[in-house]
């Protein structure tokens, strides 16, 4: 699948990644996106015959990592790290 | 000064702790404005506990292994009290209310976080300049790169500001600085030192390593970070291993990789190599072409997988419980996040996040983040099969050596290059270790890679030991003196 | 109004309560009478440089579920990532569970079958699943007018236990029915204390004669899941009624005005972008971790229901009655054990203390430190010591009241003074006398003056035979 990026694709993903783009930047990530993309479109065609990894596949061979059930009060306030608070509320900009 | 050396006088008292950090103060003091390496001192800091450390021996205590040493730290590492900036204005201002374990165990073992080095921005890169504070220098040359991303913590250690700095490594992050800049690098085994800590940017493939300027002080770096008796419970990905005696190079099998000698890699790289290869054929191992095809998928594989993770691990910054903050009056809170992520980012993490985000979304996943994940599986099946007819495998650590500033900017492509040789090994997991052999061009520093199997870091770091033993790693412990 | 096909799936979001700390973190899971974002940490902040960290207990809760729903645990299961961003969620993504593309929940299939009028309805069960809960939003005015949204993440990192029906319920009604059989059936696992606000949330899939379907969310008190779905329904009707053609959306549940609402602005479809979450390893389930949960498992509302039957000489209507919430069973049956009589006990508690709970606007949760109460009046009327309408209004008052009288009015049993009580009614009301001597309901007026100069203490059927015997005696 060799897929060709142009600007409505370049818009949409930025959507889906909530980042505000310039023109400038679309302009500029089309072009990126199509030369990396290019590059990285060997990746189709040489693993095309290669088992699929199950997605419990992980570099370490673990199971059942388990924290035990007891709670713990932390001491840090975390409202200093808040950039907009109300009290110990975290300030947001509204939903709709 | 060897790490060991500075320690035991110490602990004598010949030397008092506070002289030891005041004495690195200086030399930061006076070479980093060239160097750039810093983000962040703790002047006050360090000497306050270099204080605590020395009232601790004189009462008859030991601080530990690392007692008064100072220590970098990569600002994409958590240290209690200091700034974490990941090098990016989205964390402008970001103080972490925790120590990463790494760290926790470097303070309790007597070293002194004397502060955080520059980055690529989220470790997204490789040669510093994508950091949004402006890029390190090369200390070499101060006119070319340190490499990335962990390219301060590099130019640090390479400079004598300090002896020993952390830095993660996830598609090369620390084995390129320490190439470009001619110290040691270690990547250790993936599990085998708690990501706790760390902040994330592609947690299936990225560790923690660190830097030093010889092979002994970054075993007693990798002894004090590693888990040796227990997994990390901050980290249920990690795991634990005692410390393995290495026999010696005499009777090694040690595998060249014919992919990494390919055409783009520079003759000055295959002259340091070669002259390597005469090192440990003289200590009595045996030195074989070995073939790796699946290589050729490492770097897209990468690429495609680090960005689908970081487009996930990123997400998080929307400057609502930390950070940059958001702005209130945009006109929702959809609007509010594009706009302090499109802001608080600099292009290449956008990029990565896009192209992350690009790959698993729905229609895509399949063709692009499944054949990366297969083609991962394969590379890793071929680096351990290999890892069992060799000991050791050996690569060069860069094609080339360090490019000047803004060489590479223009061109995403041509710098993701860079990290050819040392992706493979990040995909696969196993410890890998830079030294710097040799100068190549320009008189400019090059290092060469060698990889163990799983859990086999001490092997990687005692054939390192020995061949600096033997005169076979040229810029061992010479660091540059830009004062 | 037509009659239409309707259909609708449930998931039901359950909160483990009886765990102690968060599902990924230490901090403690009892958040409710907090100071906001004080039972918060590095990991439910999602802090730069956290880690999730597993409660192993949650995973053995979800098993209970499971086992309890007739669903087959997994042989090896994982967590995905689900990406959306949202103010309430600390990653911007939800670590969860995902089905597909060879994603593995801790259980799938299952069924779960409750009382429908004098049949049994089953309703299939397509997963179970654990994932973490999300922060509160406070609005400072309402949904629509706020300038600002208040984000509190005490409850954010809280493990649930997602549950998801196919659409076999057939009514709202039904929904409703199925919700309460099955806080029953996660009360009765200890899993869950359903009475805490938020701890049990419904989305449902609602659809009328085979159209699309409408996502409803935001049903966050069980008792709303009727009114919600009805309404639902009633829309769609009407739509369709008109000619119309209902469009696959989601819909919020405004439980303020008591409506669904859409959202102001067409949301973009969205891509969850799931894959698997790479900082926690998989769970292997033990086979033999699941013959201990088995074993363990305690006595369930329908094994419960054929015990209060068979010990106890119950009616199935009685016992569904009663199993259908543990306080109440667990109450009951105290009560039993005290030594009352089992089939009479069984109308006290379902008639006459459900009504006055109800009427106390009180749960059955208060009723556990009334009990001992509860028995000592109904003895007294199985003990034939106060009459029975005493007994109602006593309990009546233990209930609104939350304590008994300090002596509890004993009835007016002696013969001589109730003949005198008699007497004097029909001494004051002459014409009425002479009137009961042919018309019933003159006879009720006499009894009734009689008990009201008595205050109900008395027994009416004594008044009865006394009023009859004074009538003869002319």
């Amino acid at each position: 699948m060799q897929v060709k990026v142009d600007e409505e694709l370049v818009r949409h993903i930025a959507s889906l990644s909530r980042i505000k783009l310039s023109d400038e930047e679309v302009k500029a990530l089309v072009e990126q996106f199509n030369s990396i993309l290019s590059y990285f479109s060997k990746i189709q065609s040489e693993s095309s015959d290669l088992p699929i990894p199950s997605p419990m596949d992980r570099l370490v061979d673990l199971t059942n990592v388990y924290r035990c059930d007891e709670p713990r009060r932390s001491e840090t306030d975390f409202t200093t790290l808040f950039p907009n608070k109300e009290g110990r509320y975290i300030k947001a900009p509204k939903i709709v | 000064m060897k790490v060991a050396d500075v320690v035991k006088s110490v602990k004598s008292g010949e030397k008092s702790a506070v002289e030891v950090v005041q004495e690195y103060l200086g030399v930061i003091k006076r070479v980093d404005p060239k160097v750039h390496a810093f983000l962040y001192v703790d002047e006050a800091g360090s000497l306050s506990r270099a204080r605590e450390i020395d009232e601790e021996i004189k009462s008859g205590r030991d601080p530990g292994p690392l007692a008064g040493v100072p220590v970098a730290v990569k600002d994409n590492i958590a240290v209690k009290g200091m700034p974490l900036t990941c090098a990016s204005r989205i964390l402008e201002g970001y103080v972490s209310p925790y120590d990463a374990t790494a760290v926790s165990r470097l303070k309790a073992a007597g070293a002194i976080v004397i502060g955080k080095t520059n980055l690529d921005e989220f470790a997204m890169g490789s040669s510093t300049e994508y950091s949004a504070f402006g890029p390190s220098k090369n200390p070499r040359d101060l006119s070319r790169v340190p490499g990335g991303s962990s390219g301060g913590s590099g130019a640090a250690v390479a400079s004598g500001m300090v002896p020993l700095a952390l830095g993660s490594d996830t598609g090369g992050s620390v084995r390129c600085p320490a190439s470009f800049t001619g110290v040691y690098g270690l990547k250790p085994t993936y599990g085998l030192v708690s990501r706790y800590g760390l902040v994330s940017f592609a947690n299936s493939i990225e560790v923690i390593g660190g830097f030093s300027a010889w092979a002994e002080d970054l075993s007693l770096l990798f002894s004090v970070i590693r888990n040796t008796d227990s997994p990390d419970p901050m980290d249920q990905t990690t795991v634990f291993s005692s410390p393995l005696a290495f026999p010696g190079l005499r009777g090694i099998r040690v595998g060249l990789i014919k992919e990494t000698l390919a055409e783009g890699t520079s003759e000055d790289v295959i002259s340091v190599i070669d002259r390597l290869i005469s090192k440990l054929v003289e200590a009595g191992a045996t030195v074989e072409e070995v073939s790796l095809p699946s290589l050729e998928l490492a770097l897209p594989s990468y690429y495609l997988l680090a960005c689908a993770e970081a487009s996930s691990n990123l997400a998080r910054y929307d400057g609502i419980r930390y950070g940059k903050p958001c702005p209130l009056e945009a006109r929702n809170w959809n609007e509010a996040f594009s706009e302090v992520r499109g802001t608080g980012f600099g292009p290449e993490v956008k990029r990565r996040i896009m192209m992350g985000s690009f790959v698993l979304s729905s229609g895509y996943y399949d063709a692009y983040y499944l054949k990366a994940a297969a083609a991962r599986k394969k590379i890793r099946e071929e680096v351990l099969k290999a890892l069992k007819g060799y000991q050791l495998l050996m690569a060069p650590t860069n094609p080339v050596v360090a490019p000047k500033l803004g060489e590479k900017t223009s061109d995403p492509l041509s710098m993701y290059m860079l990290d050819l040789d040392t992706v493979p090994f990040n995909l696969a997991g196993v410890p890998a270790l830079s030294l710097p052999a040799g100068k190549g061009a320009y008189g400019l520093p090059v290092g060469v890679q060698l990889v163990g199997a799983p859990l086999m870091d001490d092997w990687v770091i005692g054939a390192a030991k020995e061949l600096e033993g033997m005169g076979a790693v040229e810029l061992a412990g010479e660091v540059a003196r830009l004062e | 109004m037509n009659e239409h096909k309707v259909m609708i799936g449930l998931e039901v979001h359950a909160q483990l309560t009886s765990l102690k700390s968060k599902l990924f973190c230490s901090c403690p899971a009892d958040y409710r009478e907090l100071q906001p974002n004080t039972a918060v940490c590095d990991v439910c902040l999602g802090l730069p440089g956290s880690l999730p960290r597993l409660n192993g207990r949650a995973v053995e809760e979800v098993l209970k579920i499971a086992l309890a729903l007739h669903s087959k645990p997994a042989e090896k299961t994982l967590f995905y990532r689900k990406h959306y961003f949202y103010p309430d969620m600390a990653k911007n993504f939800q670590i969860s569970q995902y089905d597909r593309g060879g994603g593995v929940t801790i259980a799938s299939g299952g069924y779960m079958d409750f009382n429908l009028g004098q049949d049994v309805k089953r309703v299939r069960i397509r997963r179970v699943q654990l994932e973490e809960d999300v922060a509160k939003i406070v609005y400072p005015s309402s949904l629509m007018t706020s300038d600002y949204v208040l984000v509190d993440y005490n409850r954010a990192g809280v493990a649930l236990c997602e549950m998801v029906t196919e659409p076999d319920i057939s009514s709202p009604r039904e929904a409703r029915l199925f919700i309460e059989k099955y806080s029953s059936i996660l009360e009765h696992l200890g899993v869950t204390d359903t009475d805490l606000e938020g701890s049990l949330r419904v989305d449902a899939n609602v659809s009328i004669d085979g159209g699309e379907r409408v996502e409803l969310k935001n049903i966050n008190s069980p008792k709303d899941v009727e009114k919600a779905l009805n309404y639902e329904v009633q829309r769609q009707a009407m739509i369709v009624e008109r000619g119309g053609k209902i469009e696959m959306q989601t819909r919020h549940w405004d439980e303020v005005n008591k409506v669904t609402v859409a959202p102001r602005f067409k949301e973009e479809e969205e891509d969850y972008r799931y894959f698997p979450e790479p900082d926690l390893p998989p769970i292997r389930i033990d086979p033999n971790t699941l013959k201990r949960l088995a074993a363990q498992l305690p006595e369930l509302p329908d094994q419960r229901a054929e015990r209060f039957i068979r010990q106890y000489g119950l009616t199935a209507y009685q016992a569904s009655v009663l199993v259908s919430d543990k306080h109440l069973a667990d109450c009951y049956e105290r009560s039993v054990q005290a030594g009352l009589k089992a089939g009479d006990a069984a109308d006290w508690f379902m008639n006459e203390v459900l009504g006055d709970l109800s009427d106390a606007k009180k749960g059955t949760k208060d009723l556990i430190a009334l009990t001992d109460d509860v028995i000592k009046v109904v003895e007294m009327v199985q003990r034939n010591e106060i009459t029975g309408k005493m007994g109602k209004r006593l309990l009546k008052q233990l209930i609104i009241g939350g304590r008994l009288p300090e002596e509890v009015p004993r009835p007016i049993r002696d013969e001589e003074t109730l003949r005198q009580l008699v007497a004097e009614v029909i001494r004051d009301n002459p014409d009425v006398y002479e009137k009961a001597k042919t018309d019933p309901n003159a006879i009720n007026f006499l009894i009734g003056q009689v008990m009201k100069k008595t205050r109900g203490r008395a027994d009416p059927q004594k008044i009865l035979d006394l009023v009859r015997a004074a009538l003869s005696a002319v």
